[in-house]
């Protein structure tokens, strides 16, 4: 009894590599997501806790191990590669996953939420003055926001210009070491 | 008194043409910087540079022009254009000198704000405590 061959662990990354294109790394994916199910199948067997009963939360369930491997909350893309499902059940299951799992949720929701922003320098908002942060989507604002002011931290959304519109103003009480990289 | 008037007129090429230009050009500059809501460090020390130099070419004029203006005001004869217009220059010249240290604070605290407060270089930690 074995694990994938070599050759069969190489058509997954094709074929996940065909599927994601150039949006995420198919091999750190991959690995991931072979790794999410081998701990799937232990904690499936050894763990006390609540069984998963529909098929949405035991995909939740290895949705979060994915999700742990990579250090951030899984994409809707990469959902529709790994179990080729639409976008809709795809948005379906990380919201369900993000609900499901908040201890975990709010570190890998702020990861994600800051995959691809950046830092543009400093600014005053209404009554304090802090770093802006681009996002790519507002989505990623939203989540950031959500998460900053559950914090205590000062933010602020602010509009930015057609080309980058989702930025906020973040207080200094907000860890230098998570802010992203400027531009 | 006519050694004055040509003194006088001196100062006032001093203080005129290209001298009126700078000023102006320097005080729009900062005045743009300080009432925007971005925070650049570099904005916040040019402004800070404008704001030492400016004060500083106040100052010499102001102590060229103080004899000859204090001078006009007690000397008799006839009224000269140049001295009034000189002695009108170095009040606003005061009024000027007056409005940029007034400005101090507003450049310290940008400069402060430039930086994350657990930032910044020596100067702006100096900024900070006098600031508050």
């Amino acid at each position: 009894m074995t694990g994938l061959t070599d050759a069969e662990r190489q058509q997954l990354e094709q074929v996940v590599a065909r599927r994601v294109g150039a949006r995420s790394d198919p091999k750190q994916l991959v690995a991931a997501y072979l790794d999410a199910m081998v701990r799937n199948a232990y904690e499936r067997t050894t763990d006390d806790g609540p069984v998963p009963t529909s098929l949405t939360s035991e995909r939740s369930l290895i949705l979060i191990e994915i999700s742990r491997q990579l250090n951030r909350v899984i994409e809707d893309f990469e959902i529709q590669a790994l179990f080729r499902v639409p976008l809709a059940s795809a948005r379906t299951m990380r919201t369900t996953l993000l609900a499901t799992y908040t201890d975990d949720a709010d570190q890998l929701t702020m990861a994600w939420s800051l995959r691809g922003a950046r830092t543009e320098g400093r600014r005053k908002a209404s009554s304090f003055t802090g770093t802006v942060v681009v996002f790519e989507s507002q989505d990623r604002r939203d989540a950031f926001l959500d998460n900053v002011q559950r914090s205590g931290v000062a933010v602020e959304p602010v509009l930015g210009e057609d080309a980058t519109p989702w930025q906020v103003i973040v207080g200094d009480a907000f860890p230098k070491n998570q802010l992203p990289a400027g531009k | 008194m006519a050694a004055s008037t040509d003194f006088a007129g001196d100062l006032l090429k001093l203080a005129g043409g290209p001298s009126i230009l700078g000023i102006g050009a320097l005080l729009g500059y900062a005045r743009g910087v300080l009432k925007a809501d971005d925070r650049t460090p570099g904005k916040g020390w040019l402004t800070l540079g404008a704001g030492l130099l400016l004060c500083g070419w106040l100052l010499v004029f102001l102590a060229l022009a103080c004899p000859t203006v204090l001078r006009s005001w007690q000397a008799d004869g006839d009224l000269q254009p140049v001295l009034v217009l000189l002695t009108a220059t170095w009040f606003v010249a005061v009024g000027l000198l007056v409005a940029a240290l007034w400005q101090a604070r507003a450049v310290a605290r940008y400069l402060s704000e430039s930086y994350r407060q657990d930032e910044g270089p020596w100067l702006v930690r100096q900024l900070r405590r006098l600031i508050g």
